[in-house]
């Protein structure tokens, strides 16, 4: 468990995103400072990285290069006269008094390149290839320390990321990386990582402990996020409301009671995977399907929100203006009585399936079942799944709010409502299950196994359906 | 039953942990997600830090310091005893349904063997065999049907009575999770259900053993269809095993002899065999496997509970893990910011005494990282001739220039250095921009073009602190803030000509005079006369009347759209251009909104075809672009049309195409007034005039001008604000 901790300088132009590619490599979204002006960074500042609460690697941030073209015009003034080798040029420079005013900025992150076992060399890929760029490589060239170019921005349409690698390549640099810090892709990461291995052999160890770590942080994660959803949607699913027949108040307050307890549950799994993503509430806001201070804008029950998430509004519900409900009764062509008075607005859809004794006896009593319709479980369900798979594709690095792919890249197809899983259509039928609790409601057991069992297998379902290609399309179930 | 978990009270750091810690940890965690809110307590926190090891133990370590640890150990405990009480009771009717078994089987005289063994035996061998397939195949959710399952779910329900609470109901879910899931719950149910039987087992040995001693029997079989050669080999088959362990046995004479009711009285010999078979076969067939399966469960269910380990991907715990285990630490600054204090002063240069003995010669330009050169190079302005220096890159096109700069005979009446506002100045540009100051001796220019490509990539905050940036490159460099412009040379406008005109000193063009007014009214003409679906022709006809009431700056506009000079050939592309490019000058809001998008990408498209026909008048209803037309709109408008086609499928009803086409035209008109002015003007303008009137419906004609009043209203307060140009 000694394998030695790897040091590595992260180097680059003014303002090319070294500080943020930092960010993202540590998964800590308050290192350091980010702005879109040149010389953020006035200071060299390190980060442990850790696996498995082990540092494993050190990572600089540097100051920018700014006047590699001046320096490089320095250094070579230096050497004229005499012959001396590359790094020998760079170590006087830093003993020079230039280095402490002139060139300070390049200075201090050549100062750390060379204490450093491999320098990121970071880009701004929508660049064009200039001298400068070509000046700064020769000096990092001369400092004798592994380098490894790494191409930002690259999920921009200007991104000139051939160029810069064909560049790259006649500078004898082949080990290129891409790494979006805005647009996290965990496959990016691992490539810088295995790029970096390939360079250094003595941290062969050390990397692909790094390399297994994030992979593994990585699949809890989703398994955790999958985990959050499936309890919202057995939660949601099983939550039903018993109302009197006869008293149309109290169907009404009922029918509030539940919108709001729903909403309220939503609002709940959206914080806690927020948490789990550690994004603050403040980074999630977008024009398309907007969460706005954490919250989705588009209320769970407005019509236009299913339409926006391609589902078709299922059954008897879809003839209503309370959309969203449904209405259980004892049998067919019984009269809704007072519910009439919400609105001939809700469809009645036929209960069916297991009835318990308690659930039977309340509705001899002339009580009837007021629940959420399958179109508001499936569209739950799509919302969080397009929240997991924006959050996980979110740089740390990113400085806008969080918001959701533009509708047209979802590619949802156009069927008519599926069925749920079964395990939430088992869910229908097992009032304890929810864990919504509110006056009018069955009383939620604490535990229950076939609850855990059911969960489980409902999360392997979102846990794939998050896990599928970025432009693929996602329809719940 | 070593159901019991060892609490341990306070653990040192670094003892290992044990099952009760983690029942304990998964307590915690049933209680933050049953409960109201997580606890948050940073003291635990950080003795869980200070603890190291894996997550795991560092989520033991904080659940064993957090203050509801006490209390929750001992709901574990009062939960457990519940749990002991449960099986205890349990335990006890076995006894007793032992014993009743036990009495029922010889409580007739005489006593038919096979029957009495069937009774005792029989039930819970084919029970013993469920519980072996159970074991072999897994299903799910069976295992609640077992014995030790019922048992389980009872001592849960109880618990759940008799602890009523936050806590206790924590305590409760988290052993109810852990004792009926995995090996541990698989090991438990069996323990149980061994337990149980061999109980019945032993309670009813007991009394049969105690009957049999205090009461005389007469052991019997009998038969009706079978033969007696059945029953012997049968008897010999059963007694086999007791035989072995010295249990008398019946030998094959006796067997014989007791064939039936009616066989006499057997002597005490038989009698002893018989029972000996009897007895022997409780132990062998009943008590021993039990007893065997029980020791392998309760051996099983220890080693399950010391392999058992914290699923810590669980949500309640994972959200933890950056707190209890980041991914990173500070290392802190390792190179602090010594130079800048010792940095010197930016020198500024003085601008106002050029080291000029030389004569004046022409403006020089140059562009500095700029690349690919732009569309209209050097810099158009009327009546100036340009000393063009070129393009500079790396270090030799620098010393290529200062060199020229320095030998020239004349000194440029102004140096206008040209850079691109996808750059971020950097020193390196400072120090180049000072030098060429120094080598021209002239006054220096900073043009900042490429504001559109910047454009496209972020938002217009982005690109007003990029032009802060330069202009303060400038000022270090000794560059007045008047002397920075910027102006788009891909999109040369009548204000950047007009700026471009003033740095270099040339004179200024007069403005243009206000022709809107003339616009609305062509379009209310039009509107008048339209049909109640104006088709794309008669559209483009009055896109063509605006376009000739601007005639005098027709190459302007023509640029400004990208319009193609004719229309012949493949004019699918240069409509699609003019239609994003009206549609990239609508402000934020709308360009989500797919009606104003397909207005923009209409005008745009029409205004291509007006100003190609413009010039040369040809019959409009001639030209073959009208799918074209079609098209480029659909794809501006797919941006945000979104999965529902629906409701723009439905709003191609006539009042729809006439309102669409009555935006397109103000909105054509209102780009040709705008003319003069750069893109971010454009689009605030835009902004101000264009209410959040989407819902208003403009089909009558009284309606449709009060719209038009309405926008030339808000075009006048909004170009009161901007500067004149």
């Amino acid at each position: 468990m000694s394998d030695p901790v790897l040091t590595v300088a992260v180097v680059g132009h003014t303002n090319t995103g070294k500080t943020s590619l930092m960010r993202t490599l540590m998964r800590d979204a308050g290192f350091g400072e980010i702005s879109d002006h040149p010389a953020t960074t006035r200071h060299v500042e390190g980060a442990a990285v850790l696996a498995n609460g082990r540092k494993v690697m050190a990572l600089y941030d540097t100051p920018g290069l700014e006047d590699s073209i001046g320096l490089l015009e320095h250094l070579d003034g230096l050497a004229s006269g005499r012959r001396a080798d590359g790094i020998e040029l760079v170590k006087q420079f830093l003993d020079s008094p230039q280095a402490e005013s002139d060139f300070a900025q390049e200075a201090k992150a050549l100062r750390q390149v060379l204490v450093s076992d491999v320098a990121l060399y970071v880009i701004d890929a929508r660049d064009r290839v200039l001298g400068k760029h070509r000046d700064e490589l020769e000096i990092l060239g001369r400092c004798a320390t592994p380098i490894v170019p790494v191409l930002n921005f690259t999920a921009f349409d200007d991104a000139k990321v051939s160029l810069w690698r064909e560049h790259l390549s006649r500078a004898n640099m082949h080990a290129v990386a891409e790494f979006d810090t805005v647009v996290f892709d965990e496959v990016c990461e691992q490539r810088l990582y295995e790029k970096m291995r390939t360079l250094l052999d003595a941290h062969e160890a050390t990397i692909n402990s790094l390399i297994e770590d994030r992979r593994r942080q990585r699949a809890a994660l989703i398994k955790a996020s999958a985990d959050l959803v499936s309890d919202l949607l057995i939660d949601a699913a099983a939550y039903a409301m018993f109302v009197l027949m006869g008293e149309s108040s109290q169907a009404e307050a009922a029918l509030e009671r539940l919108r709001n307890d729903v909403c309220a549950r939503e609002q709940r799994c959206v914080d806690q995977l927020l948490e789990l993503h550690r994004f603050s509430s403040g980074d999630c806001d977008s024009e398309a399907i907007p969460i706005e201070d954490g919250k989705w804008g588009l209320d769970l029950f407005a019509p236009e929100a299913l339409k926006q998430f391609g589902i078709k509004a299922g059954g008897g519900a879809a003839t209503g203006a309370a959309i969203g409900f449904v209405v259980e009764m004892m049998t067919a062509g019984a009269s809704l009585g007072a519910l009439t008075a919400i609105g001939a607005a809700i469809g009645g859809v036929i209960g069916a399936g297991r009835s318990h004794g308690r659930r039977l006896m309340r509705r001899a009593q002339g009580e009837t079942e007021l629940r959420i319709d399958d179109a508001t479980v499936r569209l739950l369900a799509t919302r969080q799944i397009m929240l997991i798979r924006a959050l996980l594709r979110r740089g740390h690095a990113a400085q806008q709010p969080l918001s959701m792919p533009q509708p047209r890249r979802w590619n949802l197809p156009k069927v008519s409502a599926p069925k749920l899983p079964l395990t939430l259509q088992q869910a229908r039928n097992r009032l304890t299950w929810s864990r919504i609790a509110s006056a009018g409601s069955a009383r939620h057991r604490p535990f229950e196994p076939a609850r855990q069992e059911a969960l489980s297998s409902l999360a392997k379902r979102v846990g794939e359906i998050i896990q599928r290609p970025a432009d693929a399309a996602i329809q719940f179930p | 039953m070593s159901r019991r978990p060892e609490i341990s009270p306070a653990r040192g750091s670094g003892a290992p942990v044990v099952f009760a810690d983690r029942l304990l940890t998964e307590s915690v965690r049933a209680l933050e997600q049953d409960g109201a809110a997580a606890i948050d307590e940073p003291q635990a926190e950080a003795s869980a830090i200070e603890s190291g090891g894996g997550f795991e133990q560092r989520l033991v370590a904080r659940a064993g310091a957090l203050t509801m640890a006490g209390e929750l150990r001992a709901s574990l405990r009062r939960v457990d005893r519940t749990a002991a009480t449960v099986v205890a009771v349990l335990m006890l009717l076995a006894l007793a349904a032992g014993a009743g078994a036990a009495r029922a089987a010889l409580a007739d005289q005489p006593v038919n063997v096979f029957w009495a063994l069937g009774g005792l035996l029989g039930i819970q061998t084919l029970l013993l065999f469920a519980w072996v397939v159970l074991m072999v195949n897994r299903p799910a959710g069976l295992m609640g049907v077992s014995l030790g399952g019922v048992a389980l779910a009872l001592g849960r329900r109880l618990a759940g009575r008799w602890h009523k609470g936050a806590v206790n109901a924590a305590a409760i879910h988290a052993t109810a999770g852990v004792f009926s899931r995995g090996p541990i719950g698989r090991w438990t149910v069996g323990s149980i259900s061994h337990g149980l039987w061999g109980a019945f087992n032993a309670a009813c040995l007991l009394l049969i053993v105690l009957m049999l001693s205090a009461q005389h029997y007469r052991f019997v079989w009998e038969t009706t269809i079978l033969s007696a050669d059945t029953y012997t080999h049968l008897t010999q088959t059963l007694a086999w095993a007791p035989g072995k362990l010295g249990f008398p046995t019946p030998s094959p004479q006796q067997i014989a002899d007791s064939e039936g009711a009616l066989a006499p009285d057997t002597t005490e010999a038989t009698r002893h065999a018989w029972s000996g078979l009897l007895v022997g076969s409780l132990v062998i067939y009943g008590m021993a496997p039990r007893f065997l399966l029980l020791g392998l469960c309760l051996y099983r269910l220890r080693r399950a509970k010391s392999r058992w380990r914290l699923d810590t991907s669980q949500p309640g715990y994972l959200r933890l893990q950056a707190r209890l285990m980041p991914p990173s630490a500070s290392l802190g600054i390792v190179d602090d910011d010594r130079a800048a204090r010792s940095m010197p002063p930016a020198t500024v240069m003085s601008t106002s005494a050029p080291s000029a003995q030389r004569d004046v010669g022409p403006p020089a330009v140059l562009g500095l990282e700029i690349g690919t050169p732009p569309a209209t190079w050097p810099p158009p302005v009327d009546a100036v001739s340009w000393n063009d220096l070129g393009f500079v890159d790396d270090r030799n096109d620098r010393r290529r220039v200062l060199d020229e700069l320095e030998a020239s005979t004349t000194q440029p009446q102004i140096m206008v250095i040209v850079t691109a506002l996808t750059t971020t100045p950097d020193r390196g540009i400072s120090a180049f921009v000072k030098q060429v100051q120094i080598a021209a001796g002239c006054l220096v220019g900073l043009l900042l073009t490429g504001g559109q490509a910047l454009r496209v990539r972020g938002e217009a905050q982005q690109l007003r602190s990029r032009v802060e940036d330069w202009r303060a490159l400038a000022a270090g460099a000794g560059v007045p803030d008047q002397r920075v412009v910027e102006v788009d040379l891909d999109h040369l406008t009548q204000t950047s000509l007009v700026k471009l005109a003033d740095l270099v000193g040339a004179p200024p063009q007069s403005p243009a005079p206000r022709r809107v007014e003339a616009a609305f009214d062509l379009i209310l003409d039009h509107y008048r006369h339209w049909p109640a679906s104006p088709t794309v022709k008669e559209q483009a006809q009055l896109h063509r009347a605006i376009g000739a009431l601007y005639r005098a700056e027709h190459d302007a506009w023509r640029t400004f759209l990208r319009a193609p000079v004719d229309l012949t050939g493949d004019v699918a592309a240069p409509l699609r251009a003019g239609a994003q490019r009206v549609t990239s000058l609508l402000p934020p809001r709308l360009r989500v909104d797919a009606r104003w998008m397909a207005c923009g990408a209409l005008a745009g498209a029409l205004g291509c075809v007006a100003a190609a026909t413009l010039l040369s008048p040809v019959a409009i209803a001639g030209l073959p672009m009208w799918t074209a037309i079609g098209a480029a709109v659909a794809t501006a408008t797919r941006a945000v049309k979104s999965v529902d086609t629906e409701a723009a499928d439905g709003e191609t009803t006539d009042s729809a195409v006439r309102g669409n086409a009555l935006r397109a035209a103000a909105l054509f008109a209102l780009l040709l007034e705008l003319q003069g002015r750069d893109e971010v003007a454009i689009t605030r303008i835009l902004d101000q005039v264009i209410a959040e009137d989407a819902a208003i419906d403009v089909d009558a004609l009284d309606a449709a001008r009060r719209w038009l009043d309405d926008v030339r209203h808000r075009l006048d307060l909004a170009l009161a604000k901007e500067a004149p140009l």
